[in-house]
């Protein structure tokens, strides 16, 4: 029934009457451009980035060797950078790498927020959004749907053509499934000229990344199904083509502009970041005092010095074998680190709680859930940004701990007297970051595919609804 | 028009456009919108003085210790380093200083650049202190939704859906000229239809203006006035656009498509393309090259420091560091008294950014050359056009920031210069020099400046107000001809 010729008739006609009427032509001309213009100014700026990261990391990773001679606790606070380097699809989808900091200082005693944030440099031109290739292929395969969809049926209908088609022995099912196959042809078209462009901008290298694009090309795919399907259901639910225009174009406008805006007020409004200045406060206080109130640094350093002399059996700093400063500093920044673990741990949370409201939001359209799915597998997302984020912390308690290791090691007494040269720095290792696998991608943005699913289910039923209409109708 | 004359109609086509229920829920919608961005814009601005305020209140408290501190102090000798008297600490971090920008009086109109610079600005004799940026990235990627997003994006959208099928209806439904044996003038009914549609979504757009700096400002002079005149003229601008596309066209559904289309193009292609443009015209510089040569210099000169203080040591082996001088610098250094003396910091600090500053050069030069760009090119479109004005006139706008980053380059450059006076002389604070500190006056800038940076938006408006004008007149004219 579904492959009837009936089926395959429709379809045909309807992938011909779009070539004719210059839509598809219109609407690929214009992606083309657009995909152009966008890439052109990516891809440019996006090697060079590339570039200037890589030489910065390699510098800076000789700078560090080369930092001369001193105590391992100075070398800790010159410190190092950990330059951001992008995924090869993030030419693709910059989600939110624009809005982050490209740049991780490393030093010692304190956790520092990434620095160079492009959005600081750029433009009033993206103040309500930027146009990038995945949200250009998402609205453009969306209004595809939308401006060729809105009269597949109703015009039909309007026309007096529906009633012979129903009389020459169509089925409704062979109807609006031909229909749904013509529209999706024309749109595959478009989609496959994208995804030509794209490949050829972003160039993966890997199965990793090759398994990203096509994850990332699937998505707009479902993306763009899913508004075939409600563009067909709507022209067969409702009566005339120009209201179903403009049903369609209002909700077109509403998922794709308003209501991320919307989704991103409601959950300023409802989970509230901390000021700047009450999370440093925060971080202060819970360094300076313990919990009971009582200053932290007194107690701890009367602990500390009276358990390392009695440890060592000497009664004077100055004759313990050891470095007293690397026993000091290693159990100062334990305790700072057990302080900023817990106020960044509690600002990631908000941040991801904040991701799911935004996702629950996206049960008002796709738009929302679509575009974080693009972001995850290009790499762009929140959950990319902090795992790079906590990659580098990680690195930099490896090299404050060494640092703070050889002191306590290689020194004697006070410990402020040693000094280490080259051959230390070199043997302290350099960053290295592995991006994280598609799987755990997919698997940080569940949510997003759980709700792209849901709507797709939902446009199918919508699709259902509108065949049982027809067949009532017939 | 004259209203007396043609109140008849007046009335009807009132009538007529309020008995569609489809306009009446466009109004509430855009009604409510214009509540939540005045209310977003109450809500910043009230904490952007908040924030100030208690900025202000810190550093107020900050040098009152200070200043306890050099009272008490009395005639105790120098104490260059770990002293509250220390003129390295009290430029820095233990007194230091605020420079802010106050919201302007429309600031609540259009939030603009004000949600991507903190308004309170620390500075200090070294790097000055940024706040952390805690907002979600996500949040800040889609953009506000505030009063000036009301305004700017949505205003259009709901003028061109009141109106687009004012003309366009009658001529579809074939009762134009049955309208018009009814006695109108088809002038008086075309502006009529035209008026009431932006009447109201302009008479919602001031009430929510004026509430929001009802609660604000209370500022209701020129610059308001100003801003009423922008926002008639933009929604006028849509509204006969809306007219021309409907007298135009015949078919609803394609008057809704073009104009849904010219909409989009304006809030969303238009912008990404020329943002595109900027990148490719003036590509972005980092930060990156003045972090390298700042950490270069500094190895650099620490190791010159070095090599020259062993060199001293060999060729002097009797002499020993004043005892006082290494008591006050607490440290047994090897080597000499290099680490913690304030010259040897403050030097080895301006050795990095002497080293930075070409970079920074390039980069500030590089930010002058796309506001410049992004000026001019905002006359490309009408929307922009009106962001950029309405931006300048809240005083929000990215040009106002840049000015206040030169005015506070200036105050910075005084701050050092006090504080490194008394660090390369090994002096402490005196109660005096607590009392001479450079003071922060908020600086008001100048109407030639504001007016330098509102010409191309400004001629840009009014050349696509002319324009539209100009084509919707002649097709209303053509359309009259029976």
């Amino acid at each position: 029934m579904l492959f009837s010729p009936a089926f395959r008739m429709i379809a045909a006609v309807e992938l011909r009457r779009h070539y004719r009427e210059g839509v598809l032509t219109i609407l690929g001309v214009m992606m083309i451009v657009l995909l152009g213009a966008t890439l052109t100014a990516r891809t440019g700026s996006f090697r060079a980035n590339e570039d200037a990261a890589r030489a910065a990391s390699q510098r800076v990773r000789e700078q560090w060797i080369n930092q001369g001679t001193k105590h391992p606790h100075s070398g800790a606070h010159f410190g190092t950078y950990v330059f951001r380097k992008a995924l090869p699809l993030e030419v693709l989808e910059p989600g939110i790498t624009n809005f982050t900091g490209q740049i991780i200082p490393l030093v010692t005693h304190q956790r520092e927020f990434p620095i160079d944030r492009p959005v600081e440099s750029s433009t009033s031109f993206t103040r309500y959004g930027e146009l990038s290739p995945g949200v250009v292929g998402l609205a453009l395969l969306s209004l595809f749907a939308v401006l060729t969809g809105y009269g597949v049926v109703a015009a039909d209908r309007r026309d007096g053509t529906l009633r012979l088609l129903l009389a020459s022995g169509a089925s409704p099912l062979a109807i609006v499934s031909g229909k749904v196959a013509g529209l999706a042809s024309a749109m595959g078209i478009l989609w496959l000229v994208k995804v030509v462009i794209e490949g050829l901008a972003a160039r993966p290298a890997s199965v990793d990344q090759w398994l990203r694009f096509v994850a990332f090309e699937g998505v707009h795919l479902v993306y763009a199904a899913i508004w075939v399907l409600i563009a067909v259901s709507v022209s067969t639910l409702v009566r005339q083509p120009g209201t179903a225009l403009a049903l369609l174009l209002l909700c077109w406008i509403g998922n794709t502009i308003l209501l991320p805006r919307i989704a991103s007020s409601v959950v300023r409004l409802a989970l509230h970041e901390p000021s700047a200045a009450e999370f440093s406060e925060r971080i202060r206080h819970d360094i300076s005092f313990r919990e009971d109130g009582s200053e932290w640094v007194n107690a701890w350093s009367q602990k500390l010095i009276a358990d390392t002399l009695r440890h060592y059996g000497v009664s004077r700093i100055e004759d313990l074998p050891v470095g007293y400063a690397g026993i000091m500093l290693k159990s100062s920044d334990a305790h700072y680190e057990a302080v900023f673990d817990k106020h960044f741990r509690q600002l990631h949370q908000l941040h991801e709680r904040q991701q799911r409201w935004h996702h629950a939001l996206s049960f008002l359209g796709p738009w929302v859930a679509a575009r974080s799915l693009l972001e995850g597998f290009a790499g762009s997302d929140l959950a990319h940004s902090a795992h790079l984020s906590d990659e580098a912390e990680s690195y930099r308690r490896l090299f404050v701990e060494a640092t703070n290791d050889a002191a306590e090691r290689q020194g004697k007494g006070t410990g402020w007297e040693l000094e280490v040269g080259r051959a230390y720095w070199q043997s302290i290792p350099d960053f290295r970051y592995s991006p994280p696998s598609i799987g755990w991608a997919a698997a940080h943005q569940f949510t997003g595919i759980v709700v792209m699913s849901l709507w797709l289910f939902a446009a199918l039923s919508g699709l259902y609804l509108a065949r049982r209409r027809l067949e009532r109708g017939a | 028009l004259n209203f007396h004359s043609n109140g008849r109609i007046l009335n009807r086509e009132t009538k007529l456009l309020f008995s569609d229920s489809s306009v009446w829920i466009l109004i509430f919608v855009y009604l409510a919108f214009v509540a939540y961005g005045a209310l977003q814009g109450i809500r910043a601005v009230r904490t952007d003085h908040a924030v100030i305020a208690r900025s202000r209140a810190q550093y107020a408290e900050r040098w009152s210790a200070i200043e306890r501190h050099a009272r008490a102090a009395g005639s105790q000798g120098a104490q260059t380093w770990g002293s509250w008297r220390s003129a390295s600490l009290a430029g820095s971090e233990q007194g230091g200083s605020v420079v802010w920008l106050s919201p302007g009086e429309l600031g609540a109109l259009n939030r603009g650049h004000a949600e991507r610079q903190d308004s309170v600005r620390a500075v200090s004799l070294y790097d000055s202190p940024v706040d952390p940026p805690l907002e979600n990235p996500v949040n800040v990627m889609y953009g506000a939704m505030d009063f000036g997003f009301v305004a700017v994006w949505l205003l259009p959208l709901v003028s061109i859906l009141l109106a687009f099928q004012s003309l366009g209806r009658d001529r579809e439904q074939g009762v134009w000229q049955l309208v018009l044996s009814t006695g109108a003038s088809p002038r008086s009914l075309i502006l009529v239809r035209l008026l009431i549609p932006a009447s109201i979504v302009l008479l919602i757009t001031f009430v929510g203006s004026a509430v929001a700096l009802g609660f604000t400002s209370k500022a209701f002079g020129a610059a308001w006035l100003l801003w009423v005149i922008v926002m008639a003229a933009y929604c006028l601008f849509w509204t006969m656009l809306a007219a021309w596309v409907g007298l135009s066209s015949s078919s609803s559904g394609r008057q809704l498509l073009i104009l849904g289309g010219l909409w989009m193009a304006s809030v969303w292609v238009v912008p990404g393309l020329l943002q595109s443009a900027c990148e490719l015209a003036v590509p972005r510089v980092t930060p990156v090259e003045g972090l390298l040569a700042a950490r270069e210099a500094q190895i650099s000169s620490s190791q010159k420091a070095a090599n020259l203080m062993k060199a001293v040591y060999a060729e002097h082996p009797g002499w020993i560091p004043d005892a006082d001088l290494v008591r006050r610098m607490n440290l047994p250094v090897p080597g000499g008294p290099r680490r913690r003396d304030a010259r040897n910091v403050y030097s080895a600090y301006l050795v990095g950014e002497q080293a930075a500053e070409p970079n920074r050069f390039v980069m500030s030069r590089r930010r002058s050359r796309v506001e410049d760009l992004s000026n001019r090119l905002s006359a490309v479109s009408p929307l922009l056009s009106v962001q950029y004005l309405t931006e300048e006139l809240a005083g929000t706008s990215p040009g106002r920031y840049e000015w206040f980053g030169r005015h506070t380059e200036n105050y910075i450059q005084q701050w050092r210069h006090f504080f490194a006076e008394k660090i390369w002389r090994l002096k402490d604070l005196e109660l005096s020099d607590v009392e001479r500190r450079p003071q922060y006056v908020e600086p008001a800038e100048s109407l030639t400046g504001i007016l330098a940076r509102t010409i191309w938006p400004g001629v840009g408006l009014a050349f696509w107000f002319v324009v539209v004008m100009g084509a919707f007149v002649r097709r209303l004219q053509r359309s009259l001809v029976p």
